[in-house]
C-alpha cells in the first residue's frame, strides 16, 4: 500500500512542481515581493487536479455562482495552485452567517490537512464561478480580493464560466490580482478583454475593470497524468463522435443571438449620434484638434459587436460539422 | 501452505454475477495519480489511501470525486484509518457535495495485480461497516511501469463478499487434517472479486480534461518567458503587451537554442499555427479530436472484421460445432480466431442495431440537416456582414479624413465657413 521504491512513476525534473517546500514559502511569505511591485504575479499555473475540480464545481452550480479555495504555493512571479476545495456557500451571499459557516469550514478543512501530512500547501487564493457571463471582476469581487489581498496576500481571484466552457469546449476561465487603492495602472494599457460581457452586467465590469489585472493562466500535470489521460481517451471516442454540440447548446446561443440584438441596436444609435459630430471633427482635422472619444467608442462598439458575431458563427460552425461528420460516416442511405 | 501464487483472498467465483455496475469518473484517477506525484516529490512514507465518493442507486454504483485519507499503522503493523479524522473528513465532503448529493461507495489504495493482500483487510473492513457494498479500487503500480498493449487502465475494481470458505487447500503436503464439526465448517471469509466498469464522464468533466491534455504543459520549473510563449496563441492575454512582445521576439531568435526540446515537444508544431485566429485554432483541435475518434473506431471495426474473417473456414461453412472449431483454432496456433457463441452473437447484434441506426425516414432527416446548415451559413452571413459594416466604417472615415485633409490644405481659411454652412443645412 505504499509507495515501491522506483523512480519511473515520477520524473523529479518534469515534476518539479509537484514539490513543496515549506521553509523556502516562509521566507518568501517574509519578504513579500508583491507589496513592492503591484504587477508582482503575472501568472497562475494551475494542477489538472484542481482544474478539473473547479470547473465541475462551477458546472454543477447551473446558474447559482459558486466558490471555493485553491491551495498553493509561490513560485517566483507565478502562483502555482496544486488543489481546489469547494466552500459550502454560495458565491455571492452577503450574509454573515454564510461567511461564518465558510469560515468555520475551512478552518477544519485546513486542519485536517495539517494532520493527514499529505498536503501542507497553504491557501492562497479563491474561484467562483459566472454563469454565462464572463470571467472578470464584478464590484463585490473587487472589494472581497482586495480584502483578501490586503490580509492574506499572497492571493489570486480565479472566475470560470461553465456555460461558455460546455458552448466553446474549451475552458473559460481567468485569473485576477487586484492594485492597490492608490495604485494607477498604466495608461498605455489597451483594452484586452476577449471575453464579451452581456450587456446586462456590462456597467459593473466597466465600474471596475481598471482596479485590477489579469494573469496568465496556464495548466501543468504530472508524468503519470499524461500516461493515464492516453489510456482514458481511448475510451471516449464513442462520445467524441456521439454528441451534438448544436442541440446541447442551442439555448446559449440563442441567448447570445439575442444579445448581440441589443448591442447591435446601441452600436447603430451610437454611430447614429457620432454621425453628425464626425464631419463637423473631420472638417476641422486640419487645425489638428480632432476630439476622437465619441468616435472611440463608436469604433469600440463596432469591434465588439463583430468580435461577438464571429465567435458565434464560429461555434456554430463546429457544432455543424459535428454534424456532417455523422452524416458522412453513417448517413447517406449506403449502409455499411 | 498456500500456493503463494493464488492469492487467497481473491474469490473462486469467476465471473461476478451480483449485478453491481459501476461506472468511474476520471477525476479519481488523477486524484490518485496527483498522489502518487506528490507523495514521490515530497517523500512521502505513508500509505496510499482514499476513499471514493459518488451515488448508488440500486445496483449502480457511480465514483465521481475521492479525497485522500489520513492511514497509521495500528498495533499490529496494519494500515488503519484514524477514525476520528475520517469521520470529519467525510462529513465535509458530503456537506459540499449535496447536488446531486455523494456518499462513501468505495476506497483506493495501491494494488498488486496478483490482488488485495491481508493488510488491505482492516481499511475496508472500516469502509465496509460504512458501506456493505463499498468496492476496493486496486491501482497497479506494475502496468504502469511495464504497461501491457491494449490494456486499458491500470486499476482493478473489486467487490468484496462473505463467502464460506469450504474448499480445501490445494497443496495441504498430504498433511492429514482434523475432523472438523459442521458448526466450525462454515466459516466466511472476506473474499474479493473483480468487477468490470465502464468508465464515464460529464461535459464539463471532459471539456476540463481536453483542456489539460493539450500542450506540453509538464511541471517543470522553467522560465517564465519561455512559458508564456507555449501558450501565447491561445490563453487570455496579458495585459502588458510590452512584456508580451519582448517574450515573442526572444523566442524567435532563441528558437535556435531551445536546448530542452523534450520539454516543448510541439514547440514545432506552435510556430506554424501561429497566424491562426483562435476561432481557427479552436476548429482545427476539434477535427483532430474528431479525427483521433474515427481512427479509434476504424481500429475497433477492423478487429471485428479481423476476428471475423480469420474464422477457421470449415466453422464458417457449418461442418463443425463451435466447440470443434475452437479446437481448431486452438491447434492451429494462432492462424485462426477461436469461435465463440457469444461474442458472434454480439456481433450479430451490433450488425442489426446498425441498420437500426440508418434513418427509416431518410427525406425527412435530410431536410432537417439541410435547414441547421443554413441556419448555421445564416449566421456566418450575418457576421460577415457585420464585419463588413464595420470595414466600410472604417473606409468611410480615412476617406473622411483625406477629404478634409485635402481640402484644408487648399483653403484654410474657409475652413470654419464650410463647417458653419454644413451645420446650418
Amino acid at each position: 500500500m505504499e509507495l515501491p521504491a522506483t523512480d519511473r512513476l515520477a520524473d523529479p525534473q518534469r515534476d518539479a512542481l509537484y514539490n513543496y517546500d515549506a521553509d523556502a514559502q516562509k521566507d518568501i511569505n517574509s519578504q513579500k515581493p508583491w507589496l513592492r511591485d503591484p504587477n508582482h504575479f503575472q501568472s497562475v499555473r494551475i494542477s489538472s487536479v484542481a482544474l478539473i475540480k473547479m470547473v465541475m464545481h462551477a458546472r454543477s452550480g447551473g446558474s447559482l455562482e459558486v466558490m471555493g479555495l485553491m491551495q498553493g504555493y509561490v513560485d517566483g512571479r507565478a502562483l502555482v495552485v496544486t488543489d481546489a476545495f469547494r466552500l459550502p456557500v454560495e458565491g455571492t451571499e452577503t450574509r454573515v452567517n454564510a461567511q461564518e459557516d465558510a469560515n468555520e469550514y475551512l478552518v477544519e478543512y485546513l486542519r485536517l490537512c495539517r494532520e493527514e501530512h499529505s498536503r501542507m500547501e497553504n491557501v492562497v487564493g479563491w474561484y467562483h464561478s459566472h454563469p454565462g457571463y464572463g470571467c472578470w471582476l464584478s464590484g463585490i469581487d473587487v472589494g472581497t480580493q482586495h480584502m483578501q489581498q490586503s490580509f492574506n496576500d499572497p492571493f489570486v481571484a480565479v472566475v470560470i464560466d461553465p456555460d461558455r466552457t460546455i458552448s466553446a469546449g474549451k475552458v473559460e476561465i481567468g485569473a485576477f490580482r487586484t492594485y492597490p487603492e492608490s495604485y494607477k495602472p498604466d495608461a498605455a494599457r489597451t483594452d484586452s478583454q476577449q471575453t464579451a460581457v452581456p450587456l446586462a452586467k456590462a456597467e459593473d465590469f466597466g465600474a471596475h475593470s481598471s482596479r485590477y489585472y489579469a494573469l496568465e493562466v496556464e495548466h501543468f500535470r504530472s508524468t503519470l497524468d499524461s500516461r493515464l489521460l492516453e489510456l482514458l481517451w481511448n475510451k471516449y471516442w464513442v462520445q467524441t463522435l456521439a454528441q451534438n454540440p448544436l442541440l446541447t447548446n442551442r439555448d446559449y446561443g440563442s441567448a447570445q443571438m439575442l444579445d448581440l440584438r441589443y448591442r447591435v441596436q446601441e452600436a447603430s444609435s451610437a454611430v447614429a449620434r457620432a454621425g453628425r459630430t464626425g464631419t463637423i471633427q473631420a472638417a476641422s482635422y486640419g487645425s489638428g484638434n480632432l476630439v476622437s472619444h465619441p468616435n472611440r467608442q463608436v469604433d469600440q462598439h463596432m469591434e465588439k459587436v463583430v468580435r461577438e458575431i464571429g465567435q458565434v458563427a464560429a461555434k456554430e460552425r463546429a457544432g455543424l460539422m459535428a454534424t456532417e461528420v455523422k452524416v458522412e460516416m453513417f448517413g447517406g442511405g449506403e449502409g455499411k | 501452505m498456500a500456493n503463494p501464487a493464488v492469492n487467497e483472498l481473491l474469490s473462486a467465483q469467476k465471473s461476478s454475477d451480483s449485478g453491481l455496475q459501476v461506472a468511474l469518473h476520471p477525476l479519481p484517477l488523477l486524484e490518485i495519480s496527483d498522489y502518487i506525484t506528490r507523495g514521490y516529490q515530497r517523500g512521502y512514507k505513508g500509505a496510499i489511501v482514499g476513499a471514493l465518493l459518488g451515488q448508488q442507486n440500486g445496483r449502480e454504483i457511480t465514483i465521481e470525486q475521492s479525497f485522500t485519507c489520513k492511514s497509521e499503522k495500528n498495533a499490529k503493523g496494519l494500515y488503519e484509518l484514524d477514525k476520528l479524522w475520517f469521520a470529519a473528513r467525510l462529513e465535509q465532503m458530503k456537506l459540499v457535495h449535496k447536488s446531486p448529493q455523494l456518499e462513501l461507495v468505495g476506497w483506493y489504495s495501491l494494488v498488486s495485480k496478483t490482488g488485495p493482500t491481508p493488510l488491505h483487510l482492516p481499511i475496508h473492513h472500516q469502509i465496509i461497516a460504512q458501506n456493505e457494498s463499498a468496492i476496493l479500487l486496486g491501482f497497479h503500480v506494475e502496468d504502469v511501469l511495464h504497461p501491457v498493449a491494449g490494456d486499458p487502465l491500470p486499476i482493478t475494481i473489486y467487490e468484496s463478499n462473505m463467502e464460506a470458505d469450504d474448499a480445501p487447500k490445494e497443496d495441504a503436503g498430504g498433511e492429514d487434517k482434523e475432523m472438523k464439526d459442521s458448526e466450525a465448517m462454515t466459516k466466511m471469509t472476506l473474499k474479493f472479486r473483480e468487477l468490470p466498469y465502464t468508465t464515464e464522464t460529464g461535459e464539463a468533466e471532459m471539456i476540463a480534461m481536453q483542456f489539460i491534455r493539450e500542450g506540453a504543459a509538464n511541471a517543470s520549473l522553467d522560465d517564465a518567458e519561455r512559458r508564456i510563449l507555449e501558450q501565447f496563441d491561445k490563453k487570455i492575454a496579458v495585459d502588458d503587451g510590452k512584456g508580451k512582445r519582448r517574450a515573442v521576439t526572444q523566442a524567435e531568435t532563441g528558437k535556435g537554442k531551445a536546448a530542452d526540446d523534450t520539454t516543448y515537444p510541439k514547440a514545432g508544431n506552435k510556430d506554424k499555427d501561429a497566424n491562426l485566429t483562435k476561432s481557427e485554432a479552436e476548429y482545427m483541435s476539434a477535427l483532430q479530436t474528431k479525427y483521433n475518434a474515427i481512427k479509434m473506431m476504424k481500429s475497433r471495426v477492423d478487429l471485428v472484421v479481423g476476428y471475423l474473417q480469420k474464422l477457421p473456414p470449415d466453422f464458417v461453412s457449418g461442418k463443425l460445432t463451435t466447440s470443434e472449431g475452437a479446437e481448431v483454432a486452438h491447434a492451429s496456433n494462432g492462424a485462426y480466431t477461436v469461435p465463440s457463441n457469444r461474442i458472434l452473437r454480439q456481433i450479430q447484434a451490433l450488425a442489426t442495431n446498425i441498420e437500426l441506426a440508418t434513418p427509416a425516414r431518410q427525406a425527412t432527416l435530410e431536410r432537417e440537416i439541410l435547414k441547421e446548415t443554413n441556419d448555421v451559413n445564416l449566421v456566418s452571413l450575418i457576421a460577415e456582414l457585420v464585419a463588413s459594416v464595420n470595414d466600410v466604417r472604417e473606409a468611410g472615415k480615412k476617406f473622411a479624413v483625406v477629404e478634409a485633409a485635402k481640402t484644408s490644405k487648399n483653403r484654410p481659411l474657409d475652413v470654419l465657413d464650410r463647417s458653419m454652412s454644413d451645420h446650418i443645412f
